[in-house]
């Protein structure tokens, strides 16, 4: 009996009896104490959604099952059974459902799944018209204002800013510094194209960037948030992900993609040496253009001008010539040669005789070509006509 | 070609010549008219050359700035 006693006494100080509430609340409190938050790389199995916000799903593998519960909110798109995922979140035990873990983020895991995953919700984002061509809006070349979104710290980033500068001078460029992989990647990168998309004065181009890396690396860059913030940019996107071989769907949602973040500065400015080149080549060409017409038009107009000139001296010289002919007429008019024929002009108190009204004993003046002479009138005759026989 | 008003243009000019030389050919006018009507046609040939040759002038003149211009 003492030692069943014992042993009841000794039951009684190690074993704890709790009631069921107290019990889950407990565990609850030791599993956060223990693991408050765990990642749990597994096949995914009886995938379910409900009431469109609830997503209950299993991870297993040979050996082992466990539960999962979350919000569609967590999905990183469509998911088919049998996909590697790998799930962050934290062990619980529910009141009534059991234990199961609550879903913090859920990402495909292994290059096949994540391509599996990838594949599915560009399949449904397709149906959706997120890719259309018809939707793919222009980008102002060179655009002024530079919307970018990418990590400070990234070779990507480096490469383009380098590559822009090079290339065009006088570009603003506003960066939003954002992780480009792991967990939080998409919504940070989300949050940033919203962030340039809330601004009053809208920047000319938006810009999202990544150098290469693992299709894991990539993730972010194809998870549905991250493609439908894209492709809902009021500012055009240009987006330029990994390497020429990797096509992630947010660049297929954006407005253009460019195969590296360096093709992405070559495709949004031109290089000023060609520009200058060209300015150049086209002032040449205008200046040789220019002084041919010119030269055309002068000799034209030499031309013009000759003909003007001819054209009045012929004028004047056949003036000159009808002169001449008024001087000849004028020169055989003038009284003075008819008198050096040997006629004489006969004047009386100074005023010419024309009629018979001299009477004898007046003084005369007879005017010849080199003298005049002084007479007195000694008889005055009709004149009788001379009839020639 | 500059013109006072006192001073006939070439067309004046001409036109009184036109009538000196009538009135010189009709047999109305007398020896002292025909005189002066003889030494102000003699006044008018010899304006009016002055002016064919002031005309020349210019036309030469305009000719040779607007060539030099050209080039």
């Amino acid at each position: 009996m003492v030692r069943r006693k014992d042993l009841t006494m000794l039951d009684n100080s190690t074993a704890i009896e709790l009631g069921v509430s107290e019990f889950v609340l407990i565990l609850n409190q030791t599993l956060n104490i223990a693991f408050p938050e765990v990642t749990i790389v597994g096949e995914l199995a009886n995938f379910r959604v409900s009431k469109n916000r609830w997503v209950y799903f299993d991870l297993k593998d040979e050996e082992a099952t466990v539960r999962f519960f979350g919000t569609v909110y967590n999905l990183p798109g469509p998911l088919e059974d049998g996909m590697l995922l790998k799930v962050r979140g934290q062990p619980r035990l529910h009141n009534v459902y059991g234990f199961s873990v609550n879903v913090a983020s859920i990402q495909p895991a292994g290059e096949g799944s994540i391509r599996k995953a990838a594949d599915l919700l560009r399949i449904q984002l397709a149906k959706e018209g997120l890719f259309d061509e018809a939707r793919k809006r222009s980008i102002d070349y060179p655009p002024k204002r530079i919307a970018l979104v990418t990590s400070k710290q990234s070779a990507a980033y480096a490469d383009f800013i380098k590559i822009l500068q090079a290339r065009w001078r006088g570009l603003d460029i506003s960066l939003i510094d954002v992780q480009v992989q792991g967990d939080i990647a998409s919504s940070q990168i989300v949050a940033a194209i919203e962030q340039f998309n809330a601004e009053s004065d809208l920047a000319d181009v938006l810009v999202l960037i990544r150098g290469g890396g693992s299709a894991e690396d990539l993730a972010a860059f194809s998870t549905e948030q991250v493609t439908r913030a894209v492709a809902a940019s009021r500012i055009p996107t240009l987006v330029a992900i990994g390497h020429e071989i990797d096509l992630s769907l947010a660049e297929m949602a954006s407005d253009q993609r460019a195969s590296t973040p360096s093709n992405a500065a070559e495709l949004l400015v031109p290089d000023r040496k060609d520009v200058v080149r060209e300015l150049h080549s086209i002032r040449a060409s205008l200046s040789y253009l220019g002084s041919q017409q010119i030269s055309l038009a002068r000799n034209q107009l030499a031309g013009q001008l000759d003909a003007l000139s001819q054209v009045t001296e012929h004028l004047i010289t056949q003036q000159k010539t009808s002169i001449d002919t008024y001087l000849q007429l004028l020169n055989a008019l003038n009284p003075l040669s008819i008198l050096r024929r040997g006629y004489g002009i006969i004047r009386h108190n100074g005023a010419i005789i024309k009629s018979n009204n001299l009477k004898a004993g007046d003084m005369i003046e007879a005017e010849l070509a080199s003298f005049v002479l002084s007479a007195s009138v000694v008889k005055t005759n009709s004149r009788k006509r001379i009839h020639h026989a | 070609m500059p013109k006072s008003s006192q001073e006939k243009n070439y067309a004046e000019l001409k036109d009184e010549l036109d009538s000196v030389m009538l009135q010189l050919q009709s047999e109305t006018t007398d020896v002292d008219a025909a005189l002066k009507l003889y030494q102000r046609g003699l006044e008018l040939v010899q304006k009016i050359e002055e002016y064919l040759k002031t005309a020349e002038n210019t036309v030469k003149e305009l000719k040779a700035k607007f060539e030099q211009d050209l080039k």
